[in-house]
């Protein structure tokens, strides 16, 4: 896929996953890439900068095995910048599929 | 490539972010590893499906830097964000770079105009003899004061245009960050 599509799509898919439920990288690289593919290395830098923006706030966690996990969680300004982002991304994939149905009823 | 190879070219490559922050991010990386091991993976699979160390590093730069040039403003950490920004392609170089070198640099010589003409009912009064305007019919006091005034006003607009202008900039390095090629 085109990276410049795939990096705004990724972001869509941490703000939808983490609305949900809070969860550490490793966690949402593998939800993502189970349904696109990406380079996983790439959520890190994203979820830095957005937890930086004030989108989201970590927090540590033990763990059965392993290192301690550091999880995501979405905040108040993160839920409001998640609608928005999912309200435009609803219209362009509405606005895309009418318009490629247009094309092929034309053909 | 196995967890030693990744994270060691991941570690030269991040030079010059702080060591506090490079800490966190290698950390981000090593919990990946250990957390992918444990789930039954290897470390080739791992490093292959996080992809090419040397290109998430300029991702990593650039994103680091703008959230830099946010929370500490400063001519110094803009240009870094710049050139972070810019080494992610030429085209950049050229479109960014230059025209916020132009912009900087008129807004600077603005600046000396203001700081001169509120100087000058001081220089005057300092130099009696040595500073002369040409005043016309206009009494040369009245000059001078206007001359106070206007530099007054325009030092008040240049720093709301230089607040202005430094949103204006890292709003558009941050467009870049997301627009720009460079996985």
């Amino acid at each position: 896929m085109n990276i410049q599509i795939k990096k705004g799509v990724i972001e869509v898919c941490v703000f939808a996953i983490l609305s949900k439920k809070d969860c550490y990288g490793y966690e949402l690289a593998e939800t993502i890439s189970s349904h696109i593919e990406i380079s996983e290395g790439t959520i890190y830098p994203l979820l830095r900068r957005l937890t930086k923006e004030g989108y989201f706030t970590t927090y540590l966690r033990e763990s059965s095995e392993g290192p301690p996990r550091k999880y995501y969680k979405i905040t108040g300004q993160g839920i409001e910048y998640k609608k928005s982002l999912l309200k435009d991304w609803n219209d362009l994939t509405k606005g895309v599929i009418e318009l490629i149905e247009e094309c092929e009823r034309d053909e | 490539m196995n967890k030693k190879e990744f994270l060691e070219k991941l570690d030269k490559a991040l030079i010059g972010i702080p060591k506090d922050e490079k800490k966190e991010v290698m950390r981000d990386y090593e919990d990946h590893f250990s957390i992918g091991s444990e789930k039954g993976r290897t470390e080739e699979e791992i490093a292959k499906s996080l992809g090419d160390p040397a290109s998430l590093v300029k991702t990593i730069k650039a994103e680091y830097t703008i959230t830099r040039a946010k929370r500490e403003p400063g001519i110094k950490n803009i240009f870094r964000a710049t050139i972070a920004v810019a080494g992610l392609g030429l085209f950049n170089l050229i479109f960014v770079l230059i025209p916020l070198i132009i912009a900087v640099e008129l807004l600077f010589a603005a600046y000396i105009v203001a700081v001169v003409f509120i100087a000058v009912p001081f220089l005057m009064l300092a130099y009696p003899t040595s500073v002369s305007i040409l005043s016309g019919d206009t009494p040369t006091w009245m000059v001078v004061a206007g001359l106070h005034i206007i530099g007054d006003v325009l030092l008040v607009v240049l720093l709301y245009l230089t607040k202005g202008f430094y949103r204006l900039i890292l709003a558009y390095l941050q467009m870049n960050i997301k627009i720009i090629k460079g996985e």
